[in-house]
């Protein structure tokens, strides 16, 4: 099958791709950009591991074909560090202790880091329903609303 | 005790890399000229295998190899029993064994290739259910056996006739317990490439014991260990869920990759996943307990008969500590404990976080509150007449005397966190409406470490370089719990470095030596020693040299901050100048730590013994609210205190019990894997739901520290006992909200509402 | 090995034009149902040729509240339901339902035209749609035509929609005067949950007395319907005389009539009562009812 062209604003950089018909901005993510933060947890968007942001709302990049996102600005958790330094998220999760296994945190990242663009003083049940989607078997959520609270207050001051 | 780093909430030392997406886990790795790998899995769950073609799938685009059994130089494997096939032979006795093999360019080359194997089957009849293959006559799985028995523990105390004639009240009770499924985020993936760096074969990937996986592909390439080397990775979570099966898939990658001479990458989707996982066993539980009417148990007589699936796996050792530890913490004169392991063709289970201990919790703290009704006693009263306390001894005749006995300090400690006294009473009382509140607990004692089932030991190296940089190694595993940063807590708190001059390197077995599985939560207690021994070693080296050079005392010395003081304030010298002149003068400046548990015992015949050489104590408490109406229930707080004798890092503490106590829960209310004829009905996370951040409740993690005399710094265990308790605390709760007993798990919408659960198909 | 082309409408002309010359095409909007048929290799894929990605499409957007009227682009996200402040205001049981299906991920990305397209027995976004009397607008090149959202269904994952149309936006009255709606769902944890049950509640009151009340199950019949016995128990009454247990009673009555006695029964039948209770509790409370 003949490949489409696309073309994607990733972490601030523009990119001219060719992407096959059933290739999912996952795949192109992971495996034509090397960007491998991003992870695979389910296939079916039930795990939120795949969570990137595609213009300005967080996604499960597993449920999208990178065609349909043509021209889109994406966000992936390498896209978080700076030249200056970790971004405050970054920070709080290591602050809190947050990070187990390091699996589902990408994904988390991506989502808070969505949440926090558009409501930049969210509410724990807004923190929680932002979250919902992103499934953690190790660390019980708890420090990961600790560190996105933790984040919302250090970004807002 | 002050301290400088251990007992400390210091900062993960593996975070960075996580945080930004820099670690890499199996899936991520990429190799030169790298092949993918594609496993063809039967739907059958019993069957003879007649014929395998593969000749169409050899033609395809892309495709380097079709492997089938007679591939395989070594077919079996196992742990405990090599009953386990690499890929199918004769039979399947699974669904979801392996049967044939496909090795591409591309994942999605090799997946089309599998589409062209055809398999000829003769459908066999199975077996699905534990107490039919104990039947005389059942089927008989595994032909060369002599009949489904994988295992069978007895455990005998005192005379149960006696002691029940001499109880008022007898109860007798059934509990069930579900497949459960690990559900790590990560699915399963290994790299192995071949002819690397003077190996034969080179395993990356999400292993969660690089010994085990070593053996396993050694034995079934049959060349030496020394061929094979494991080095590991980031692991998305393993819960003891990524040993024999990864074993299985690192052993089919090296074979394709020995036959192709090419790295072979194999990585399961979800779905794969859950096809060909191991379970957490179920159990089939049946209780008999007598006791007095002033609450003193007389007598117990248990049977816990857990299914094996279609292999052994882990099933003898799973079943060993629950015969341990059925009775629960309680002094019992007459205990009769009976544990079995049968084969049927359901999945096989293995290792899941707990390891035989959340079943027999589950019952026999649901059954203390059944038998505190019946007394007409609280709860908490019941248990307080009867539980361990120092010097108490065990249903396996063991004396708690050599740490402390702390089960009602964590009751009382978790009963405060969450305000039990108040809440029971409150809810004791008549509620109005449908949504009803209800608080229940439960109590643990866990022994630490493998016990009795194999020699537990460990080892560490730790090298300080000539900059005084130290490295750190350990032949036990991080898995995501934070194993590397405790280590290295230990490391610099005794040679007095700041956490900065110390990296914890990854494992690999061609030199990290043998230190047996990252299970049992073992890592702290046993690896840490084993830390600390080497650390030890090289400190008492550094004090003598300075000794000598400085002509004071080495008592009065002391290494702190990175630097060796006098005694009087003074800096002497710094860490690293100190240590590169030793380097300098020909000293050797690299330790091997080793540490080996202190003597256990276990007869095997009558089941007596001191089975584990210290043990844990835990309590948790669950509020929920059942709706009576619809049959949702919502746990509200939780309160889980836990005796861990010292928390290295507290806060990594308080992120084990957070998950502990959210798996449990999981394992309550809403976790089951359904089986119809042996196949699992939906391979992923819609159907198999684990709990999200919105079923959280709120949990108050209490940390209660006995130093224990054996451990580093005096810490034990944390891991397992989080998980354990939570499901019965629920169970408790539930029933004390609505009244009703439910003796399955999980309590599900059906069985809250109507007291059972449905089945598609009308079971 | 699933094979299609993959196209991409940038206008309702074209998209149109697409349906009216090729044959076999599916179109593909959020995708959060088709992605996993995909993921899954499934043998829908067989009958087709064209995968047509609709998501440009921008006629297809957009949601106007008015005072008699409203209409919902079937394009509209499920995220954009929950955000929307008219919805929220007059709607809130759309927006309840909009909420609850599964996560901020999925919300983001699925439409509400793909959820009733798709036509999942679960599917959250029919009842509170069917308790508007919503119909839904099917245009093809040739003209559009509307059908009663509660006749849209044939059999679960199966509507009425022809080869060459499009669901282009789900139209209905608003309800008018002093009206209440409840929204209630039972899943089997508290996100990322499929309803085992869900139903919407939405009575137009006057006077002391329900006018007009539209009570649709989700989730609990083969495909959503309107629960016409308990809307007949319902209207004309004053709240003195209605009983929200035996509004219950009548739904699970219904609900048992329409999918016989099924192995999910003994379970759904006191739960969806128990829900419909509840909804009617919820209608007499907001309305300010004190017996």
């Amino acid at each position: 099958m003949a490949k489409l062209d696309v073309e994607l604003t990733v972490n601030g950089e523009k990119h001219k791709l060719k992407v096959g018909s059933q290739e999912r901005l996952l795949d192109t993510i992971r495996e034509q950009l090397k960007l491998t933060g991003t992870k695979e947890g389910c296939s079916v968007g039930e795990c939120g591991a795949c969570t990137v942001i595609v213009d300005d709302q967080a996604v499960n990049s597993c449920m999208v074909l990178t065609a349909q996102v043509d021209g889109s600005e994406i966000i992936t958790v390498e896209g978080l560090e700076s030249k200056s330094g970790l971004h405050p998220l970054q920070k709080a999760f290591i602050e809190k202790q947050a990070v187990q296994c390091g699996f589902c945190t990408p994904g988390m990242l991506m989502s808070a880091l969505a949440l926090l663009n558009t409501n930049p003083e969210p509410s724990k049940e807004e923190i929680k329903t932002a979250l919902e989607g992103n499934l953690c078997r190790c660390t019980g959520y708890q420090q990961i609303i600790d560190a996105v609270e933790m984040a919302a207050e250090e970004w807002g001051a | 005790m002050a301290f400088k780093h251990v007992n400390k909430g210091v900062k993960r030392v593996d975070a960075y890399e996580k945080v930004t997406g820099k670690a890499k886990f199996g899936a991520d790795l990429e190799f030169a000229n790298m092949l993918y790998a594609k496993v063809l899995r039967t739907e059958y769950p019993h069957a003879k295998i007649l014929k395998i073609e593969t000749s169409e799938a050899e033609k395809m685009p892309g495709v380097k190899g079709v492997f089938t059994a007679k591939d395989i130089p070594n077919n079996l494997f196992g742990v405990i029993v090599q009953d386990q096939q690499v890929l199918a032979e004769d039979k399947v006795v699974l669904a979801g064994d392996g049967v044939a093999m496909v090795v591409a360019e591309s994942e999605a080359e090799a997946a089309a290739a599998l589409e062209k194997i055809e398999v000829d089957y003769e459908e066999l009849e199975g077996v699905f259910d534990p107490l039919e293959a104990r039947k005389e006559g059942a089927l008989k799985l595994h032909p060369e056996k002599e009949d489904n028995q994988v295992i069978h523990h007895p455990l005998r105390k005192g005379d149960v006739e006696k002691g029940f004639a001499e109880a008022d009240v007898v109860l007798e009770r059934e509990y069930t317990t579900q497949f459960i499924e690990h559900s790590y985020l990560e699915p399963e993936a290994v790299v192995v490439v071949p002819n690397e760096d003077n190996h034969l074969v080179s395993v990356y990937g999400s292993i969660q014991n690089p010994y085990a996986t070593r053996n396993a592909v050694s034995a079934v390439l049959e060349v030496e260990l020394a061929d094979v080397r494991v080095i590991q990775n980031h692991i998305g979570g393993s819960f003891g869920g990524k040993d024999e099966v990864v074993s299985a898939m690192a052993a089919r990658a090296a074979v394709m990759a020995l036959a192709t001479g090419r790295p072979v990458k194999m990585v399961n989707s979800r779905e794969e996943s859950f096809t060909e996982s191991y379970k957490r066993h179920p159990y089939h539980l049946t209780y008999k307990i007598g006791a007095t009417k002033e609450g003193k148990l007389t007598a117990m007589e248990i049977e816990a008969v857990a299914d094996s699936g279609g292999y052994a796996c882990q099933t003898p050792f799973v079943t060993w500590r629950s015969v341990v530890q059925a009775t629960g913490p309680y002094e019992v004169e007459n205990v009769k404990t009976d544990t079995y392991g049968y084969y049927t063709n359901n999945p096989y289970t293995g290792a899941m976080r707990g390891y035989g201990s959340p079943q027999v919790i589950f019952a026999q703290e649901s059954l203390m509150d059944e038998l505190a009704g019946e007394l007409g006693l609280e709860p908490v009263e019941l248990r307080k007449r009867n539980m361990y306390s120092q010097g108490s001894v065990t249903a396996s005749g063991q004396k708690l005397d050599r740490h402390t006995v702390s089960l009602n300090e964590v009751m009382d400690k978790a009963m405060e966190a969450i305000d039990y006294k108040n809440k029971y009473e409150e809810y004791s009382k008549e509620q109005s409406g449908d949504k009803k509140k209800g608080i229940g607990l439960s109590i643990s004692f866990r022994g630490c470490s493998l016990g009795a089932e194999a020699i537990d030991a460990a080892a560490s190296v730790i090298q300080i370089n000539k900059d005084g940089s130290v490295a750190v190694y350990s032949g036990l595993a991080e898995n995501g719990q934070g194993l590397k940063t405790i280590f290295s807590q230990m490391a610099a708190e005794v040679l007095g470095i700041p956490m900065s001059e110390v990296e914890f390197k990854e494992l690999d077995t061609s030199f990290t030596p043998d230190s047996g599985s990252t299970v049992a939560s073992r890592a702290t207690l046993i690896g840490g020693n084993a830390v600390k021994d080497a650390a030890e070693k090289l400190k008492q080296r550094i004090m003598t040299f300075a000794q000598d050079k400085y002509e004071l005392d080495a008592e009065v010395m002391e290494l702190k901050d990175g630097f060796l003081y006098d005694g009087q304030g003074n800096r002497l010298a710094t860490f690293a100048d100190l240590t590169g002149e030793m380097g300098n003068t020909g000293i050797l400046m690299s330790a091997y730590g080793w540490y080996k548990s202190p003597p256990i015992s276990w007869d095997e015949e009558k089941g007596c013994g001191n089975p584990y050489f210290t043990y844990v104590y835990g309590c948790q408490i669950a509020e929920v609210e059942v709706d009576t109406g619809t049959g949702e229930l919502s746990v509200i707080n939780m309160a889980a205190a836990h005796d861990v004798g010292r928390a290295i890092n507290p806060e990594n503490v308080k992120g084990q019990i957070y998950g502990g106590v959210m798996m449990g829960l999981g394992y309550g209310i809403m976790e089951e894997l359904e089986l119809r004829d042996g196949v699992i009905q939906g391979t992923n996370f819609h159907d198999y739901m684990i709990p999200t951040i919105k079923d959280m409740p709120d949990i108050k993690p209490v940390i209660v520290e006995n130093p224990d005399p054996d451990g580093p710094f005096g810490a034990k265990s944390i891991g397992e006992p989080t998980l354990e308790l939570g499901s019965a605390a629920i169970a408790n709760a539930v029933a004390h909200a609505s009244g009703k007993r439910i003796r399955s798990l999980p309590l599900n919408l059906e069985r809250v509402l109507i007291g059972r659960a449905l089945h598609k198909g009308g079971k | 090995m699933v094979e299609y082309q993959l196209l991409r409408a940038h206008s309702l002309d074209e998209l149109l034009e697409i349906l009216d010359q090729r044959e076999n095409v599916q179109l593909l909007a959020g995708g959060t149902d088709l992605m996993v048929d995909l993921h899954h290799q499934d043998q829908k894929f067989d009958k087709i040729d064209y995968l047509l990605d609709i998501t440009a499409v921008d006629e297809l957007k957009g949601i106007q509240l008015g005072d008699k009227k409203g209409e919902i682009g079937a394009l509209t996200t499920h995220a954009e339901l929950v955000s929307n402040p008219e919805i929220k205001e007059k709607l809130p049981f759309i927006a309840a339902a909009a909420s609850s299906i599964g996560s901020t991920q999925i919300r983001n990305r699925a439409t509400i035209g793909g959820n009733l397209a798709n036509a999942a027995a679960c599917a959250d976004s029919f009842s509170p749609l069917i308790a508007l009397g919503a119909e839904v607008v099917l245009r093809s090149k040739g003209g559009a035509r509307r059908v009663l959202l509660e006749d849209f269904v044939e059999w679960p994952y199966q509507t009425i929609i022809k080869t060459d149309e499009v669901l282009e936006k789900i139209v209905f009255a608003m309800p008018q005067g002093e009206y209440y709606s409840s929204y209630q769902k039972i899943g089997r944890r508290k996100a990322l949950s499929i309803s085992r049950i869900s139903l919407t509640l939405l009575a137009e009151v006057e006077n002391g007395k329900v006018k007009k009340a539209q009570v649709a199950s989700g989730a609990a019949t083969p495909f959503p319907v309107p629960f016409r016995k308990v809307n007949d128990y319902l209207n004309g009454k004053s709240y003195a005389e209605i009983d929200p247990v035996e509004a219950g009673n009548i739904a699970a009555d219904e609900m048992v009539g329409i999918t016989g006695e099924r192995w999910s029964t003994p379970y759904k039948r006191p739960a969806l009562g128990k829900l419909v209770e509840r909804a009617v509790e919820d209608l007499l409370e907001e309305a300010g009812y004190n017996g």
